[in-house]
């Protein structure tokens, strides 16, 4: 799919992004851009990633003495913002390789690049910081612990943190960079291969905004079975890993790292939306906007529905509407031929499944743009296909718990719909690992300061040091 | 392919049997039409044979596809390997004597008569007398395994084949010992055109013939098998993983004395009762009966694509009468002309982002 847009940009205003950026970095300066089986990035040499990495370490602890807090979030939200500005040659670019990479409309990526945005702002940024530490001080030096005079604390990220991209969400990787930059730590990232694009844009958008945090953050690709040495130097010299993505590329990891490396994994997870016996007026055009928002492709997207007290079929017939509308808004998802043969095997399996007793419905547009396969049978089995929704009809309430309970700790967030009952699916979902429980229609966008998979996203890169000064 | 031993098969006299077919279908096979009136199509509707709605292969997996019911009618079973469902599908044929006739036409025409002549294309070698020794590497037809292929064979062997034609293994595998021993008991002294004795077509799939290999090279052993014998495998261009056709019958057959032109590869399906067949190595062109016409689709529109282009198989075999004539494959393939090249199985979708199906999510959790 991927195609190549350097004649869509102008170049009088700027020339076409590489998708690594690589400080410290010698080698060519023309990336192999535009032919599907070619590398995106140069393949590093042991010496050339060990360049990077000292120069991403240098930079990240001078920018320690030499940036504030405070002008380390302006400059990163600044730089960050610029991808979702379409009126911006770099946000230009950004949408440019969302469709061509991602095969997504422009009105599609430009509304996840907006969304995503919605945590990139100084404030969401600060925000984010003050609900995790308090104060954000304590990035920047040691401060008194409150009533405890002559105890002083002060957090600090490692001087490198590898991270390794799974690339579904376009925007996630850059929001991990810039967390791991407002931890001061220097980042040494691989893109994931469907969208290596945005981090290196933002990449670049940093290095334009100030110098030194550019050099503090290098980006690049290989092939996702592969294990070059740039993984293994910088496995070597990082303080801290995080990898997303599956089994695969954790164990990809794993072997690489020391043993004493810290490792934080965000792994497959799903989202799961509930409607409750008293939502029979819930809207569900609110549900459609949840599932189109990312093309379905994150891990808040709600891909399984239960509906309780129905039989799920009317809420499918209400369904049809909505998304048939928000799709037609969007334009067709891309699509490669395996996932249109996935989905008419899942849509033809619900049909004739139900021909005997009509217990089955599948409403789906003739283009595969959106699928509903209503069951009105409890279940939760659902496969990660293009815009689709699993739908199942629960009796009651306390049938949910056994439902789910399979899948605990591997259910992101719950989108809820109705009252009746929401208390006790939040002690459930608490019970189940469940890091989200929001009302349908905000599950794509969780607030900057939401705890992704149970735990915090900035506390998890620091390390505390205490200081109690005898003076 | 207009015409079939002097028959007419133009494309008015296929669209006139399909549309009666279709509407045969249409009345008696109950999901079917429950199938094709969701889709707002009947037989008053459709004019061309490809507007007839064709039920994907996922279909068999869940209910019985079937016009009539009758007390000697088979029933099949398809392998259950489909991704995402471990499910085995049924096919139903309610009329085994359909199934035999068309089976048994194609394979002469197509494997013992290809090119219009003896057993053998190839012209320096001698025509061999009457029928072949048919010998199948697939176990008999077991009801409670419901094989097609198996009964297929076994249909061949008795009604093409030779006396003492057999198939040389059991649901505990190949005889092998059974299998070399007949190689030396057929193969006579070699001369340039192989020995006169009677012609063998040894009937498996690509894995059997690449298990057979693997034992010959371990042996060192090879013969030269009398003129005009065959291989003919199936199964191996589907893709089964890190099965190479090409590497397996490049070795194969030099040490049978054969050569590319004596090996014929057959494309068949559980919920067909036609097959298509090619000859060589590598992909061959697949061609087969003219009651038996395939599209290459779009995966997402299902609108046909022109000859030369890649997609996936769409067949309509007319021997399908008792149950359904259009069949909507996840196989790949391209058109050429009225055969097929047959590209592998449409693998199964990739993972998106970081969203696995239940099933994997639930496998994690347990191993996690």
């Amino acid at each position: 799919m991927s195609e190549d847009i350097r004649g869509k940009l102008d170049p009088e205003r700027i020339p076409a992004t590489p998708a690594w950026h690589l400080p410290g970095y010698d080698g060519i300066d023309d990336p192999p851009e535009g032919k599907p089986d070619q590398p995106l990035a140069p393949a590093l040499t042991e010496r050339e990633a060990t360049a990077v990495a000292e120069t991403v370490r240098a930079a990240a602890l001078r920018a320690r003495d030499e940036l504030s807090f405070k002008q380390v979030v302006r400059h990163v939200s600044r730089a960050a913002m610029r991808l979702a500005d379409p009126g911006d040659p770099l946000g230009g670019e950004a949408e440019l390789r969302l469709k061509s990479g991602l095969g997504w409309s422009e009105l599609a990526a430009r509304e996840s690049l907006r969304g995503m945005a919605r945590e990139w702002t100084e404030d969401a940024l600060t925000s984010l910081v003050r609900s995790e530490l308090g104060d954000p001080l304590y990035l920047e030096r040691f401060v008194e612990v409150a009533g405890q005079p002559g105890r002083y604390r002060r957090a600090t990220g490692p001087p490198l943190i590898l991270q390794i991209h799974a690339g579904n969400v376009p925007g996630v990787p850059v929001s991990a960079a810039i967390l791991a930059l407002l931890a001061r730590s220097g980042v040494l990232a691989k893109s994931g291969s469907d969208e290596p694009w945005m981090l290196p844009l933002f990449a670049r958008a940093l290095a334009d905004e100030n110098a030194l945090l550019g050099s503090a953050l290098a980006v690049t690709s290989w092939p996702g079975n592969q294990q070059p040495p740039a993984l293994r130097i910088w496995a070597k010299e990082s303080g801290k890993a995080i990898v997303y993505g599956g089994e695969e590329a954790v164990r990809a990891l794993r072997g690489r790292l020391p043993p004493d490396t810290e490792m934080i994994v965000y792994g497959p997870r799903i989202g799961v939306a509930v409607f409750l016996s008293d939502a029979a007026e819930a809207d569900p055009g609110r549900l459609a906007k949840d599932v189109l928002a990312y093309d379905q492709r994150g891990c808040v997207s709600p891909r399984l529905v239960l509906e309780v007290g129905s039989n799920s079929l009317e809420l499918a017939r209400r369904l049809e509407r909505e998304l048939s509308k928000e799709a037609g808004r969007l334009g067709p998802p891309p699509m490669t031929d395996e996932e249109a043969v996935a989905v008419r095997r899942a849509r033809t399996a619900c049909e004739f499944e139900g021909m005997k007793d009509g217990s089955t419905l599948v409403l789906g547009s003739s283009d595969l743009a959106w699928t509903v396969l209503a069951r009105s049978r409890p279940g939760v089995s659902s496969e990660a296909l293009p815009r689709t929704i699993w739908l199942y009809g629960v009796r009651e309430n306390d049938d949910l718990g056994p439902l789910l309970r399979p899948l605990a700790g591997r259910i992101q967030a719950i989108g809820v719909a109705g009252r009746d009952g929401a208390s006790g699916l939040a002690e459930l979902a608490a019970s189940l690992g469940v890091s989200r429980v929001c009302p349908v229609g905000s599950m794509a966008w969780p607030p900057t300061d939401w705890r992704q998979e149970g735990r915090h996203r900035l506390l998890p890169l620091l390390d505390w040091t205490e200081w109690e000064n005898q003076d | 392919m207009s015409s079939w031993k002097g028959e007419d098969w133009s494309e008015d006299k296929f669209t006139t049997l399909a549309q009666q077919i279709f509407a045969f279908q249409f009345e008696y096979c109950t999901p079917y039409r429950n199938y094709c009136s969701v889709r707002g199509v009947s037989p008053r509707s459709v004019h061309d044979w490809r507007r007839i709605p064709p039920v994907p292969t996922e279909a068999f997996r869940h209910v019985e596809l079937r016009t009539t019911s009758t007390p000697g009618e088979l029933r099949f079973r398809t392998s259950g390997t489909t991704r995402g469902s471990s499910l085995r599908g049924t096919h139903i044929v309610p009329d085994p004597e359909l199934y035999r006739a068309s089976l048994r036409a194609a394979f002469r025409r197509f494997v013992l008569e290809p090119r219009g002549g003896g057993l053998d294309g190839s012209r320096r070698q001698r025509p061999a007398p009457g029928a072949p020794l048919l010998i199948s590497l697939v176990p008999p037809f077991d009801p409670a395994d419901g094989s097609s292929l198996s009964w297929m064979l076994d249909d061949l062997i008795r009604s093409v084949g030779r006396p003492g034609s057999r198939s040389i293994a059991s649901p505990e595998g190949i005889e092998w010992k059974a299998l070399f021993t007949l190689c030396d008991e057929v193969s006579g002294p070699a001369d340039d055109a192989g020995p006169a004795g009677t012609p063998v077509v040894l009937l498996g799939t690509t894995l059997a013939f690449d298990a057979w290999l693997d034992r010959l090279v371990a042996s060192d052993m090879s013969w030269r098998l009398p003129a005009g014998s065959l291989l003919m495998d199936t199964g191996g261009a589907k893709g089964r993983e890190g099965l190479d056709r090409d590497a397996v019958f490049g070795r194969l057959l030099p040490r049978l004395g054969l050569d590319p032109s004596h090996l014929v590869n057959e494309f068949g399906m559980t919920e067909l009762l036609s097959q298509r067949y090619g000859r060589g190595t590598g992909r061959p062109t697949l061609t087969g009966p003219p009651w038996l016409r395939t599209l290459v689709v779009d995966p997402v529109s299902l609108e046909p694509r022109p000859d030369g282009s890649e997609g996936i198989l769409c067949h309509f075999d007319l021997a399908n009468l008792g149950s359904v004539m259009g069949v909507l494959t996840e196989d790949r393939g391209i058109r050429i002309g009225t055969g097929i090249r047959l590209l592998g199985r449409t693998p199964g979708a990739p993972p998106r982002g970081c969203s696995l199906a239940t099933s994997e999510l639930l496998r994690a959790t347990e191993t996690g």
